[in-house]
């Protein structure tokens, strides 16, 4: 890879070639090409934009030096050679882990003076994170990937859990890694993964990143060989040309409708390269404790891009709901479904005023997601069937309109005893003695979650409006969905016919005028 | 306690602590102890916040209230009631019902008390004559000052009465102190002030209104002195409130102030908060009415130091003008309190729950007061309340100019008949302006001009609001308001 960085220009598409390289710490082989391109791209606005790395591999006890690793790099991100510095190079001082800035002015002085030339990084491993990095690498070629993915998150976790990785300049996204992991209070990484991956329905995707420069696809897919097993994750990282595709002078849809074929992909997502790594730097420059000002405005940017259909993105086939006809025909009965008019800007402010309302500016809300299918007699006349069917039970707590903390509650612990579960009011009880009041419990249903990510994120190409109502009708029934207490929204909810529901907030969804 | 002992030895305490929790139980020790206030058996009532049944802080903080009932049972009190009147046209039920008060308190060793009796509206077969008997058995009237107030006889009969408030800025005294608090223990309908006056000029620009309020707070104050008075500024409500409007938000002192006598709380509480005493005139009226001091020097400060913890907050704006919606000019004009605080409560309340409906609605005039200046580029013109809508009543948007181009077409010659000479004549119509809602009241209710509003504008332009009704539709029941009649509580 160094050979292949030192002798190519952004642009030379000369360099495209047969051969496959391996992006480091996975088992993924992409087009040498590609690897280049992505960190030409991705590293210089996430992790430093300057030149020369110097990575410090120490001993646990921080007390010498192992190894001293020198990359030059042209380029931010491009290392294009690697030099191994002798280790009396930088000497190690007891305070320099208290203060890593006069640290790296001593190194980056000591480099100079030695005409090494600058550093504008150092990456400081301790021997027990090289350690934790062998192991994770461990056999990662006949790991499925999202075992992989998970054993990253662990890898990551426990980096930063151990103070084993330091690495100044501290890139924004390290801090807001670290603040994340601060904020799930001992809560692994690896396990919100596990939730949101178990609820994702069997999918076959392909994203087209679109760029003057290079354009590459992702195809993602995951995958039930039978049903007994467990599914798969399969994630491959292509250029065009891999698929025999020529893209120049094509249009976003042609190259979408090659890409679907070529792949065989139920949907072709294009989206340009910019836009998502613009969205990428903004999440990553959040604090971990998204402030609510901060989460409505990337809501209102998502939904802005969400609007910009066949502007900012592309898909194939394209949704039924883009039809002029059908979207007349449907607003004849008083629905106006123009998902080109969502209102990006009156969507985040209604979840504002109505969750500050209602939940308050401080809350605690208990999250229970349940799979009723583990239950063979549901019986709802009571809340003790939650003792068999809970899966997942999370507390958020919002201090100031702001997610400030996320605990998981161990289900023995807050099911141990053999006392009925008559009202939620005892759940309550027991968890508001611990962690303070608890404003809200929500109980959600897998089947809910799993219906409303299939009809309304990966269907969203069919019309099929009765699925969608009956997925929405789901929220209405104590088997899928539950507030307690049970507050306006839930009422009324549970009080309105769906389709009369959705009549009523509709017109705040969608903009009235169609200019 | 006597009023004069109340005020003589008065105690206050400002604690500052991790949680509200901690803070409480340390603020009742250096004032020597829950046992200082609850003796063995008293019959205890906790008088806290449910103004509506929304999140925190629009309400008590649930902590604070659960370490008390906690405290109060570890020092043997026989009985622990806890209660309040929420704001007009809402049952204690329907909140009861939303929080699930009734059941929380009861897990905790405590009573809650639906004040206006609202527990027994959905009884089966109640009859109007049950139901007054019922109000006749669970209010006591009690004259002061020759007014009638009805009170509820469980806080008269309580052994000690508490007051737990939550600190939240308020548009017309600055801040919910705890006299401000002590005022919900009669219902909405003793709460409104009589006005007869208002066609008389010198009631707006003397403020009789904000005076006679004053005079009644002080009022419902003296039939029963807390003995123990808790001011809840751990999180403190700032820039709009005392609900949770959009530009609300937290501040977190971490201080609790409390003590035995409420007016000293209170101004220790307006000290911690850089506020002048001598521009509060509930205090400044306390204190001539002799129901506690204004010297802080007088009172006996216990914890932590006032000048080393002092807060700034955020106050409400005075001026609606200030409150910025769009699509609305607003012109204010020789304003009461009465009508100022509900104008910026509805105010507040379109800027929260109605942004869309503001944006489909340009060009929008509120007038409020006295003689308000007349309005520039509207198509609506909402006059809120009696006076705006007397003293308008010649003021030019009243009426609307209509400019019409007739054309008229004139044979130039018998001759040449097709030539048509085409002149046109301006042609001006004066009209009744009909784009001109009117809110009516002294001061309007805020229920009422949401109705008018959105039958003003219609449905179709205000999908906000028209959320807001069907969300508002299961908190108040139609059938419930008649009863709340019955009772005496509105």
């Amino acid at each position: 890879m160094l050979d292949f960085n030192s002798n190519i220009d952004r642009g030379d598409k000369t360099k495209l070639t047969e051969d496959k390289i391996r992006i480091p710490l996975t088992p993924l082989e992409i087009n040498p090409y590609l690897l280049y391109y992505l960190f030409e791209i991705i590293y210089p606005k996430f992790i430093n934009s300057q030149q020369n790395i110097l990575d410090i591999i120490i001993s646990d006890d921080g007390r010498n030096i192992l190894k001293l690793y020198l990359y030059k790099t042209r380029k931010a991100g491009i290392h294009e050679s690697l030099e191994i510095l002798p280790l009396d190079a930088i000497k190690l001082h007891k305070k320099d882990f208290e203060n890593i800035d006069k640290f790296y002015t001593r190194i980056l002085d000591g480099l100079i003076k030695k005409k090494k030339g600058r550093v504008s990084s150092i990456r400081i491993f301790k021997e027990q994170a090289i350690n934790h990095i062998n192991q994770y690498c461990l056999d990662i070629e006949d790991l499925p990937l999202d075992v992989l993915l998970i054993r990253f998150l662990d890898l990551i976790q426990e980096l930063i859990d151990r103070n084993v990785f330091i690495i100044y300049p501290e890139p924004q996204i390290f801090k807001f890694l670290k603040d994340i992991i601060n904020f799930l209070n001992g809560y692994s990484l690896n396990n919100f993964f596990k939730i949101v991956y178990s609820y994702l329905p069997e999918f076959n995707i392909s994203f087209i990143f679109g760029s003057e420069t290079l354009t590459f696809i992702l195809h993602l897919q995951k995958i039930f060989i039978s049903k007994s097993e467990e599914p798969f994750l399969r994630l491959k990282l292509l250029i065009p040309e891999d698929l025999g595709i020529s893209i120049e002078r094509l249009r976003e849809n042609e190259i979408l409708e090659l890409v679907k074929e070529r792949l065989q992909t139920d949907q072709s997502y294009y989206i340009y390269q910019h836009d998502v790594i613009s969205l990428l730097t903004e999440v990553s420059n959040l604090s971990a404790n998204i402030k609510k000002e901060n989460a409505l405005l990337i809501i209102q940017k998502l939904l802005f891009g969400y609007r910009s259909f066949e502007k900012l993105w592309f898909l194939k086939p394209k949704p039924v709901i883009y039809n002029n006809l059908l979207r007349f025909l449907t607003r004849l009965i008083g629905f106006n479904v123009n998902l080109r008019k969502i209102s990006h800007w009156a969507i985040p402010e209604l979840i504002s005023s109505l969750f500050d309302s209602w939940f308050g500016l401080n809350s605690k809300i208990l999250v229970i997601l349940t799979d009723n299918q583990q239950s063979k007699n549901l019986n709802l006349k009571n809340f003790n069937y939650l003792k068999e069917v809970s899966e997942y039970i999370l507390l958020f707590e919002i201090e100031n309109k702001t997610l400030v903390k996320i605990n998981s509650i161990n289900k023995k612990e807050l099911f141990n005893n053999n006392k009925e579960i008559e009202s939620l009011e005892s759940i309550r009880h027991i968890l508001s003695e611990k962690f303070g009041f608890l404003s809200t419990i929500i109980i959600i249903d897998r089947q809910l979650v799993q219906d409303l990510i299939k009809h309304f994120i990966f269907e969203r190409t069919k019309y099929s409006p009765l699925s969608k109502i009956k997925t929405l009708k789901m929220l209405k029934k104590q088997k899928f969905f539950f507030l307690f207490p049970e507050l306006p929204p839930y009422k009324l909810l549970k009080r309105k016919g769906t389709i009369s529901f959705i009549k009523l907030v509709l017109p705040i969804l969608i903009d009235k005028h169609e200019f | 306690m006597s009023e004069e002992s109340d005020s003589r030895n008065a105690e206050v305490a400002i604690v500052k602590e991790d949680t509200p929790k901690s803070t409480v139980l340390k603020g009742i020790e250096i004032l020597g102890g829950i046992s200082k206030f609850i003796k063995e058996g008293d019959q205890v009532f906790i008088k806290f916040n449910i103004l509506l049944p929304t999140g925190f802080p629009t309400n008590t903080n649930f902590d604070v209230l659960e370490t008390l009932i906690t405290t109060c049972k570890k020092a043997g009190a026989g009985k622990i009631y806890l209660g309040s009147f929420p704001l007009k046209s809402m049952s204690i039920k329907s909140i009861s019902n939303v929080l699930n008060l009734e059941e929380y308190f009861k897990n905790l060793g405590a009573e809650f008390i639906y004040l206006d009796n609202s527990n027994f509206f959905n009884k089966k077969n109640i009859k109007k004559d049950q139901l007054e008997k019922i109000s006749k058995e669970s209010f006591s009237k009690i004259s002061i000052n020759e007014k009638e107030f009805l009170i509820p006889k469980v806080i008269i009969d309580s052994d000690k009465l508490i007051i737990v408030n939550q600190i939240n800025v308020n548009p017309l005294f600055k801040l919910n102190l705890s006299l401000l608090n002590s005022y919900s223990m009669v219902s909405p309908k003793y709460q409104e002030i009589e006005n007869n006056k208002s066609q008389d000029i010198n009631y707006v620009s003397s403020d009789q209104y904000k005076k006679d309020l004053i005079s009644n707070i002080l009022d419902v104050f003296t039939i029963k002195q807390p003995d123990l008075i808790i001011n809840d500024l751990f999180f403190l409500l700032e820039s709009s409130g005392p609900c949770i409007y959009r530009d609300s938000h937290l501040q977190k002192p971490s201080i609790i102030v409390l003590g035995n006598n409420a007016v000293s709380v209170d101004l220790i509480t307006l000290k911690l908060l850089n506020i002048e005493t001598q521009d509060y005139d509930l205090i400044l009226e306390a204190h001539q009415r002799g129901l506690g001091l204004i010297d802080p020097k007088a009172i006996r400060l216990v914890g932590e130091d006032i000048d080393k913890n002092s807060i700034d907050v955020d106050l409400c704006t005075t001026k609606l003008e200030d409150i910025k919606l769009k699509n609305f000019i607003i012109n204010s004009g020789q304003i009461c309190s009465g009508c100022f605080e509900q104008a910026y409560h509805l105010l507040n309340l379109m800027k929260t729950h109605m942004i869309k409906d503001l944006k489909y609605n340009p060009r929008n005039a509120f007038l409020v007061g006295l003689n308000p200046s007349e309005p520039e580029r509207f198509e609506n013109v909402l006059l809120f309340g009696d006076c705006a809508i007397r003293s308008t009543k010649n003021s030019n948007f009243r009426k609307k100019r209509i400019i019409s181009k007739k054309t008229s077409k004139k044979k130039k010659s018998p001759q040449k008949s097709r030539e048509k000479e085409i002149q046109k004549k301006e042609k001006i119509k004066i009209k009744l302006n009909k784009n001109i809602l009117e809110l009516t009241g002294c001061p309007p209710d805020i229920n009422d001009c949401l109705e008018l509003i959105f039958q003003y504008y219609g449905k179709s332009n205000l999908p906000n609001l028209s959320l807001l009704k069907n969300l508002l539709e299961t908190l108040v029941d139609p059938k419930s308001k008649e009863k709340l009649r019955i009772m005496g509580v509105i």
